[in-house]
């Protein structure tokens, strides 16, 4: 079963994609960059949802760099969510790596018709 | 420069004009002395001149009057002795005496007279030296008459009287013959030609109108000669000498307007001795004056020339000093002036939070204003002199890499290529962090050819920044309630869910939007009481202990805690305080204390401090025994949209504790917050009461 990983420090947007991608893939959820990147490693999932601005020494784009930088880990595909819709974030994010970007409020019929896409 | 200020200038006018006054007295008086001393050397010469000409007319007059009253002697002398001669021969013998022969022969000597004759005692011209045609009756003339009844009149000197005879003017000499018996025995007499003496008084050298005369101390001149006219028997009794001579004063000499002919002269008079007679000489005192006149007229007009250039010379000297004195003062003004410019750019460049260089024409540094110095952290280095692409690398090395100075002819060709208000975004390398903004402004003076100005424009830079930051933050934070709205209202209608699912996804949205709506609301609140800075703020009189009592009344602690427990003094304590606002902070802080503590006490006390003191303040504490904060937590917790829980579990705004802080200052009041992690939070507020 394909595993989704759903970082986000709010639990209603983890609980929003959950319940949007619950029936079809095996959700994993994690609360700040640390904890995502500790079960990227330890879960290898096919699909990261990973948010910007999180609390914590890192945020979602250092751990988006992480993420692509590590030979293990480079083949994970990562849409970012974030508040922050400009267009520099954007860059930077694409930049990294990202291969989707999320500008929130997103629609979470979009989010699962683009993870829908990627792992058909 | 009263000037300057005009103020202040400093006005030096009145005490130059005083000094100015005092130097062209100086000058009058001193002009006005030698003026007067060369009029008073003039006018003593004049006079001493005229005294001079005066004295020697008055010596040659007394001379001349010497040798006239000498001739007079002489002549009556002779006159007399010829008339003592007759009358003693006739005495002798009577009519036989030939008076013809005796003339004829010199035994009496004719020169000096006309006539020799006896009238006798009837008055009848008996005999005389020339023949007798008919016997004249001469009893009624003068000189007849004055001998008859006296012989005390010695010799008789008549005036001048026509000859009935003759027809010619002559002068009666007379002696009374007085018989041995003394009877009157008739009179000898001797007519003199007053042309006798006229004759010698020609001879004279007095001038057109020269007078030489002789007159009777009776007032009739017996000869009077002026010029070239003679006249015989005029009367001038008015004359001074009549006067002089009556007291005694025998000779002399006087100055008088002639009562005959109203010439005014010299006259030198002498009194005849043993006659009644004086010899008198004048000169006319315009004539005697003519060179005097002359030498005084020279003397006067060198006196006038002088007087002249003396004036001109103290006009020229005054003027002089005039202009120098304008000069001087208008050039101390000028120098005030400048001194006063100088001090006002220096005090505007010195305290002008904008800083300043100027370059000369020759593009080198001129100027650096103490701001530019300070903002560049220049210390003591110098940078007059430096030219521009000196100063350019210079300051290009401050740069930080991010921001790398063009340079300031880059600048001058941005400017002069029709970007005049062209600027330079800097920031300083140095720890300061300085944002510079740096412009450039070319010049036409020719003492300055451009200015380089430069703002310290960190503060709006950072203001900038937060503003964008905290847009950022507002606009993320509103993102997440409508996150849950759309996302969760999305999910409700694509997706078939049980209706427990349902219930609480539609509780989620509920809450999220009631979320939002307080995120706006406190937003508002904020965003209000920041920009009206208290202005719509109503202070009252507040009871504190009554706020505070009606506030817990209200209150609606969570389910399963208890009412906050109330410590205050009894004696009411009073604020002025918008009691709205002031039961707003409250709340917020009383919420606080009930959400960041899973149970315990939240005790709210009211106190007093520095009750005696001067600045007496009240202090209500709010404490709860909750999950507490980090030092890190707590140095932030009053920044907008902090939030120390970051769960999501325990909803807020983040705005809270600012609005606490802002409503808590604007009551000239202060904010305290103590923490510790896992006992509990203490927030203090404190007023002015």
């Amino acid at each position: 079963m394909i595993r989704i990983l759903i970082v986000d420090d709010h639990s209603d947007i983890r609980r929003l994609l959950s319940i949007t991608l619950g029936k079809d893939f095996e959700i994993l959820e994690a609360e700040d960059a640390a904890s995502a990147l500790d079960a990227v490693r330890r879960h290898h999932p096919t699909i990261v949802l990973l948010d910007v601005m999180m609390p914590g020494k890192m945020n979602g784009l250092d751990a988006l760099a992480e993420i692509k930088a590590s030979p293990q880990t480079q083949d994970i595909l990562v849409a970012m969510i974030s508040a922050r819709g400009q267009v520099s974030d954007h860059d930077e994010a694409r930049k990294l790596g990202a291969d989707a970007y999320f500008v929130k409020p997103f629609s979470p019929l979009q989010v699962a018709a683009w993870v829908r896409s990627k792992v058909a | 420069m009263n000037p300057v200020g005009p103020q202040r200038g400093l006005d030096t006018r009145p005490a130059v004009s005083a000094s100015q006054r005092r130097i062209s007295l100086l000058i009058g008086l001193a002009a006005t002395a030698l003026i007067l001393l060369t009029w008073w050397h003039v006018l003593t010469l004049v006079s001493e001149s005229r005294q001079r000409e005066f004295a020697a007319a008055e010596r040659d007059l007394g001379n001349l009057t010497r040798l006239t009253q000498e001739h007079a002697i002489r002549t009556l002398r002779s006159a007399d002795q010829v008339i003592r001669f007759v009358q003693s021969r006739y005495l002798e013998i009577g009519d036989r005496i030939d008076l013809k022969a005796l003339t004829a022969n010199g035994v009496i000597d004719s020169e000096i007279f006309n006539q020799v004759g006896i009238i006798d005692a009837k008055g009848l011209y008996t005999l005389s030296n020339l023949p007798i045609l008919n016997k004249l009756d001469l009893s009624d003339r003068e000189h007849f008459k004055v001998h008859v009844a006296s012989d005390s009149v010695g010799l008789f000197v008549s005036k001048p009287v026509l000859g009935r005879a003759s027809g010619k003017w002559s002068i009666q000499m007379t002696r009374r013959i007085t018989r041995p018996n003394g009877d009157f025995g008739g009179v000898v007499v001797v007519s003199i030609d007053p042309g006798y003496f006229s004759s010698f008084y020609s001879a004279l050298n007095l001038g057109p109108k020269g007078l030489a005369a002789l007159y009777g101390v009776d007032g009739v001149a017996r000869v009077r000669k002026v010029g070239p006219q003679e006249a015989y028997g005029n009367k001038a009794p008015d004359a001074a000498m009549f006067g002089y001579i009556s007291r005694g004063q025998l000779s002399g000499p006087y100055i008088q307007q002639s009562v005959v002919d109203g010439v005014e002269r010299l006259y030198y008079y002498r009194k005849v001795p043993q006659y009644e007679l004086i010899v008198v000489a004048g000169l006319e005192t315009q004539d005697l004056l003519a060179n005097h006149r002359q030498a005084r007229d020279g003397l006067l007009l060198q006196a006038t020339l002088m007087t002249l250039l003396v004036l001109a010379l103290a006009l020229a000297m005054t003027r002089h000093l005039r202009r120098i004195r304008l000069e001087m003062t208008a050039r101390q003004q000028a120098q005030s002036q400048v001194e006063d410019r100088t001090q006002q750019l220096s005090a505007i460049f010195t305290m002008s939070p904008d800083g300043f260089v100027s370059f000369d024409q020759e593009h080198r540094v001129k100027y650096v204003s103490p701001a530019f110095a300070d903002m560049t952290t220049l210390g003591t280095q110098r940078l007059e002199g430096l030219s521009e692409q000196a100063f350019s690398d210079w300051l290009a090395g401050l740069c930080d890499v991010g921001t790398p100075f063009i340079g300031v002819a880059a600048l001058r060709t941005k400017v002069l290529g029709g970007k005049p208000d062209a600027r330079e975004l800097l920031q300083m390398a140095q720890d300061t962090r300085r944002m510079l903004q740096i412009g450039l402004r070319c010049s036409e003076s020719t003492s300055v050819s451009q200015i380089l100005y430069c703002r310290d424009v960190t503060h709006e830079f950072e203001v900038g920044q937060m503003k964008s930051e905290f847009l950022a933050t507002a606009a993320h934070e509103l993102r997440t309630p409508m996150q849950s709205i759309l996302g969760f209202s999305e999910v409700l209608l694509h997706h078939e869910l049980d209706s427990k699912t349902q219930q609480e996804l539609l509780t989620i949205i509920n809450q999220e939007s009631g979320q939002m709506a307080k995120i706006l609301d406190e937003l508002l609140d904020l965003a209000r009481i920041e920009a009206r800075r208290g202005k719509d703020f109503r202070f009252t009189r507040v009871c504190l202990q009554d706020l505070t009592t009606d506030l817990v009344r209200a209150f609606l602690p969570p389910a399963g805690r208890a009412a906050p427990e109330l410590l205050m003094r009894e004696q009411p304590l009073h604020v002025m305080a918008d009691a709205g606002k002031l039961r707003q902070a409250l709340l917020n802080v009383l919420s606080n204390a009930y959400k960041y503590s899973p149970g315990g006490a939240v005790v709210i006390q009211i106190e007093v401090g520095d009750e005696a003191g001067p600045a007496p303040r009240a202090w209500i504490h709010i404490t709860d025994q909750g999950i507490g904060m980090t030092p890190q937590q707590l140095s932030r917790v009053c920044e907008r949209f902090y939030r120390a829980d970051t769960s999501g579990k325990i909803p807020g705004t983040g705005l809270g504790m600012r609005i606490v802080k802002e409503i808590c200052e604007m009551h000239g009041g202060k904010l305290a917050i103590s923490s510790t992690l896992g006992l509990g939070t203490r927030v203090s507020l404190s007023i002015p009461c």
